[in-house]
């Protein structure tokens, strides 16, 4: 089936060269002259292809025209943000006028120097499902270790001027009293159905070309109210407008989601989102003997050879592999943008976390805000505990996918306003609320008291802040994405079995999806394209090297085991048994 | 406890940030018949005081290993007093000498890293008010090495 056989002998490589310049002999140790697979790039999906090819047995050699990894994922820290900023407003040069630019039209707003590297923004925020592919992968391959994940369970609906918690589980909707009976035992026989919709079909397929809305209503007699935070906040849809079975695998994605590691459905990696992803996957690569060097661009390709701007040539056996930033400018092809407001401001947030947490979603329905907004503006809001800003702080990330830019921009602060009253009103200690009652408070499962939306709505209108929220730092900027011809549907696998007959092969643009859903589809399109078919995607049991590197161990010392692992026993003068100690060492 | 080694993406300078996030103790390695190698040592301490940015970078625990003492007296380019004293400049960092080869000094050295690592450790968790991160790995055996 697989129409390509890595040249590479094996995935172990035969040479393990010393630092650059300093061998014995000092010459520059120049980039290997021949490689299965050159990657131009760092982004997720280019670093997740690259340990795929790498572990499969392909030699790799993987640049990035930057300095650093990430490409369009990138977390930069202040002075890189302002010359990444720079950069997006340059006009091209002459010579440039081909190349394709992904980020257009940033502005930013930063009243006084902040301290570079207390804060990061991130290019490309998302939350992780704790039932999904990429996690699962991120456990296979072990690059999980290289990570460090926190837990997000508060997701709230803007409604009405306030910011209602999303009652997910069985037991918020149980215990809730806000909800009449009958409401709870509609949504209960929802939930019952959701989980095994698939099988299900006779009740959806009718509705499989209607809206979501549509079928909740007639099928579930749902409320309006629960229906958008069904599909909205839990399922993180676009609109109501949405497709019934697209909307339903989303749903379920999160009740699955629900109580795998606690009470929360989604988890946020420290420090960035997709960008400490592909250091991670670029790790593992360089670990499986893929050769990295950053700073470096291809100049010129002629058929497969190519040339790189540090003068070196590499023979190249089968695919170049351009992430969407190294490539030139892909003509008469759609695409759709995002639009992103990103601030760091002078607040904990933590009105909005849950108990212990550092993170919280909010997501504005359609027509909430008074610019009628069409689409969903999300929100991801990070505090200190996140790595990104110091204590104080917090960090709120918001994304339209508005396709006009200029409405999508006006969507996005007018969001920025709303989150701005809340959390001057919720971090206010002296806010009294006005003609308030026993009889308009309900409690929550969690004993929090809280107000019908109704009157806490009224009230909050009529409440002026004192202070004025202090923001260090205020970015927007638009990023070409994927074209989707239909919102939040997931990305198919492509239908080419065969490796694609074209040597240079475009990675595809990011996803407007806030969460990481769809970017392992995209790897393993390119992968099929290189390597025939994905059936040995990460087929590597990582399981067995680690019992190797164990069983080394027990063979000559009593050092505690996590420090013995390290330890260099048994090595002998054979190149090859160094470097197979050496695998182990560096997984 | 976890222990990184660059996996070659230091030969053309390609360690990302993530590589050096979060380290409690760094281990600079040299070979002791290499003068270069010993002469680079500088640098990579400054690359990583500041891609790690360690609160206090004046007492972050760094080690300094001559490796490689197995090979003839002859091709020795770096000495014992050398090395001393450029620990002894940059704040007293440990110096050990070994062997991966004949597997001599490894384990002293290791110990000595294990530990001044556990106590950087415990110094930074003392300001670390937040819960902690979260295992994602389930069926993940406590006991087996996370190197
Ligand atoms: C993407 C973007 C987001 C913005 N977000 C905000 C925001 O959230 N809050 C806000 O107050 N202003 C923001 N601005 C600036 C905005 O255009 C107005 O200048 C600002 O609102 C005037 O603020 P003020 O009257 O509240 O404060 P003032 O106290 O009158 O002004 C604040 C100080 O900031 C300076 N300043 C104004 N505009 C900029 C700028 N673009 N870059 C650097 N310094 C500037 C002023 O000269 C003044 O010294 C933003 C601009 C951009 C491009
Ligand atoms: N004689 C001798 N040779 C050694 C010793 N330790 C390592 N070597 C040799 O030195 C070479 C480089 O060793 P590595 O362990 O790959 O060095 P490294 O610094 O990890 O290199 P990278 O993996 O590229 O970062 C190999 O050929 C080893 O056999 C030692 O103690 N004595
Ligand atoms: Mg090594």
């Amino acid at each position: 089936m697989s129409s390509y056989s890595a040249t590479a002998a094996t995935r172990r490589g035969s040479v393990v060269p010393p630092l650059s310049g300093i061998e014995s002999n000092g010459a520059q140790n120049p980039i290997p002259q021949k490689c299965d697979v050159l990657i131009s790039g760092t982004g997720l999906v280019e670093s997740i292809l690259a340990a795929a090819l790498a572990w499969q047995g392909s030699s790799v050699i993987h640049i990035d025209p930057n300095p650093y990894y990430g490409d369009s994922n990138s977390c930069f820290n202040i002075d890189q943000l302002l010359a990444w900023v720079d950069r997006v407003n340059r006009p091209p040069s002459s010579s440039e006028l081909a190349a394709e630019r992904i980020f257009s039209n940033a502005r930013l707003y930063m009243p006084r120097p902040l301290d570079s590297k207390k804060f990061l923004v991130d290019l490309s925020p998302k939350i992780m499902f704790a039932r999904s592919d990429l996690l699962s992968l991120l456990i296979k391959s072990r690059v999980f270790r290289y990570l460090e994940f926190k837990a997000l369970g508060n997701f709230h609906t803007y409604e009405n001027d306030t910011f209602d918690k999303v009652a997910g589980s069985k037991e918020d909707i149980f215990t809730d009293q806000s909800l009449s009976l009958v409401t709870k035992r509609n949504l209960m026989r929802f939930m019952k159905f959701v989980l095994e919709w698939e099988e299900n079909t006779e009740l959806w397929k009718p509705y499989q070309n209607e809206s979501i809305e549509k079928f909740l209503t007639e099928k579930f007699k749902l409320e309006p109210q629960q229906i958008t935070e069904l599909v909205l906040s839990i399922g993180l849809c676009q609109s109501l407008e949405v497709a019934t079975p697209v909307a339903l695998s989303r749903i379920k994605r999160y009740l699955v989601s629900l109580d795998i590691y606690g009470n929360f459905p989604v988890l946020f990696s420290m420090y960035g989102g997709a960008g400490e992803l592909a250091q991670g996957f670029c790790r593992s690569a360089a670990v499986a003997g893929a050769t990295y060097k950053l700073g470096t661009a291809i100049t010129s390709v002629d058929d497969k050879l190519v040339t790189l701007n540090d003068g070196s040539r590499i023979q190249v056996a089968e695919k170049i592999v351009l992430s969407p930033s190294s490539a030139v400018k892909k003509e008469n092809t759609k695409n759709g943008i995002l639009t992103r407001l990103v601030a760091f401001v002078a607040k904990d947030c933590k009105e909005w976390f849950a108990e212990n947490e550092q993170a919280a979603l909010v997501v504005f329905p359609p027509s909430t805000l008074s610019t009628n907004n069409k689409t969903s503006v999300q929100a991801i809001i990070l505090g200190s505990g996140s790595g990104q800003c110091p204590e104080g702080v917090s960090v709120w990330y918001l994304s339209s996918t508005e396709q006009d830019p200029t409405k999508a921009q006006r969507d996005l602060e007018e969001a920025f306003t709303k989150l701005e009253a809340s959390i001057l009103r919720e971090s206010t200690e002296d806010f009294e609320f006005e003609n308030i009652d026993e009889s308009d408070v309900s409690y929550r499962p969690d004993g929090m008291p809280v107000l019908s939306s109704v009157k806490l709505g009224q009230s909050m209108q009529n409440f002026v802040p004192r202070e004025k929220l202090q923001y260090l730092l205020k970015l927007s900027f638009v990023e070409k994405v994927e074209y989707s011809a239909q919102p939040d549907a997931p990305i198919l696998p492509e239908e080419t079995p065969e490796a694609s007959p074209a040597t240079v092969l475009r990675a595809p643009y990011g996803l407007s999806e806030i969460s990481y859903d769809g970017i392992l589809t995209q790897v393993k399109n390119l992968y099929t394209k290189i390597v025939g078919s994905d059936d040995d995607f990460f087929d590597v049991d990582f399981e067995d090297e680690d019992e190797a590197s164990a069983g080394a161990n027990q063979t000559n010392s009593s050092a505690p085991n996590a420090i013995d692992a390290s330890t260099v026993n048994q090595i002998d003068s054979r190149d090859d048994d160094i470097d197979e100690f050496g695998q182990d060492m560096e997984l | 406890m976890q222990i990184w080694d660059t996996a070659g993406q230091e030969r053309f300078q390609s360690l990302g940030v993530a590589f050096y996030r979060g380290a409690d103790c760094c281990v600079l390695m040299y070979d002791v018949n290499n003068a270069k190698s010993f002469e680079a040592l500088e640098n990579w301490r400054d690359e990583f005081l500041i891609q790690a940015n360690p609160r206090d970078p004046d007492s972050f625990p760094f080690v300094v290993i001559g490796n490689k003492i197995d090979v003839e007296d002859s091709k020795r380019a770096v000495s014992t007093k050398r090395a001393q004293a450029f620990c002894a400049s940059k704040g007293n960092l440990p110096y050990f000498e070994t062997s991966a080869k004949e597997a001599t000094g490894v384990e002293q050295a290791f110990e000595v890293v294990a530990r001044n690592a556990l106590q950087q450790e415990d110094a930074q968790d003392f300001s670390q008010e937040y819960s902690d991160a979260i295992n994602i790995n389930l069926d993940s055996d406590s006991s087996s090495c996370a190197c």
